[in-house]
């Protein structure tokens, strides 16, 4: 049995270190964040985070005032969203994700950080349009 | 039970009117965070005794940890990337990032370098 790794342990001393925080007897979720990111976000080219990540706040910021303002079937209509009346939610997430990806540079889209951002977003919409305040209790 | 649209509409609105934006941001952020932690902790390791991906589920003499561990670490995991997306947040929320955001960023990519340098931020922010 073998494990898919959808990219390849960085080459630095930061990985090293953030390694040697998860392998520590007293493992600290803090440090094992902390350096994961201080090892992981520097590698990254501009644009593969920031573009997915500010398309995807700014199409969903604008799905969640046309809702309030147009109501659901108005907003969908608005966005190019197919509501399946039973999968309302995953219905809404993915197909604003599909208009989302639509807008992005392929190279961004395709990328494993564009997979990360796809991933984030219909999380995210999915939990607050099926638990509301509680979305954030997560 | 399946959400309906009334019962999705009064979640999205319940949402942003308790935590409006800002909510919205700090949890994508939150879930994107987390995605990225996990997707280079399941990286392919360049040395067995590098391979993150074991480490997280058995501890360094290879006794695996029990599942409620595994949770428990993980749940710690994503408080930690809670705190950083909220260090985010407040960077964006600062410097104006945050109500820009409701404009189109491919029509102003002045938004686009500012959101990079808020999530680059974290790097220095929280150690």
């Amino acid at each position: 049995m073998g494990t898919s790794h959808a990219i390849g342990a960085p080459n630095t001393k930061k990985w090293k270190i953030a390694v040697a925080a998860l392998r520590s007897p007293t493992r600290n979720a803090n440090a094992v964040v902390g350096t994961t990111v201080s090892a992981a976000v520097p590698l990254i080219p501009p644009g593969y985070v920031s573009v997915p990540v500010a398309i995807a706040a700014y199409e969903g910021l604008r799905f969640a005032a046309l809702v309030k303002r147009d109501g659901i079937d108005s907003a969908a209509e608005k966005t190019s969203v197919r509501l399946v009346e039973k999968y309302v939610a995953p219905s809404i997430s993915s197909s604003l994700w599909t208009s989302i990806s639509d807008r992005l540079p392929s190279a961004y889209g395709n990328s494993v950080f564009g997979k990360v951002a796809e991933t984030a977003f219909k999380k995210t919409l999915n939990t607050v349009l099926t638990k509301g305040v509680e979305a954030m209790e997560e | 039970m399946p959400t309906t649209k009334d019962q999705a509409k009064d979640n999205l609105d319940q949402f942003f009117g308790k935590y409006g934006k800002e909510g919205f941001l700090q949890l994508f952020l939150t879930n994107y965070l987390q995605e990225l932690v996990l997707l280079y902790l399941h990286s392919k390791p360049r040395a067995e005794s590098d391979d993150t991906s074991s480490l997280l589920y058995a501890d360094s003499t290879g006794k695996p940890y029990s599942t409620t561990q595994v949770d428990a670490f993980k749940t710690r995991l994503r408080k930690e990337c809670g705190r950083r997306a909220a260090a985010i947040v407040k960077i964006a929320k600062d410097s104006g990032l945050l109500e820009r955001l409701s404009e189109d960023p491919t029509s102003n990519p002045h938004i686009l370098a500012e959101v990079e340098v808020a999530f680059r931020g974290i790097v220095e922010e929280l150690r």
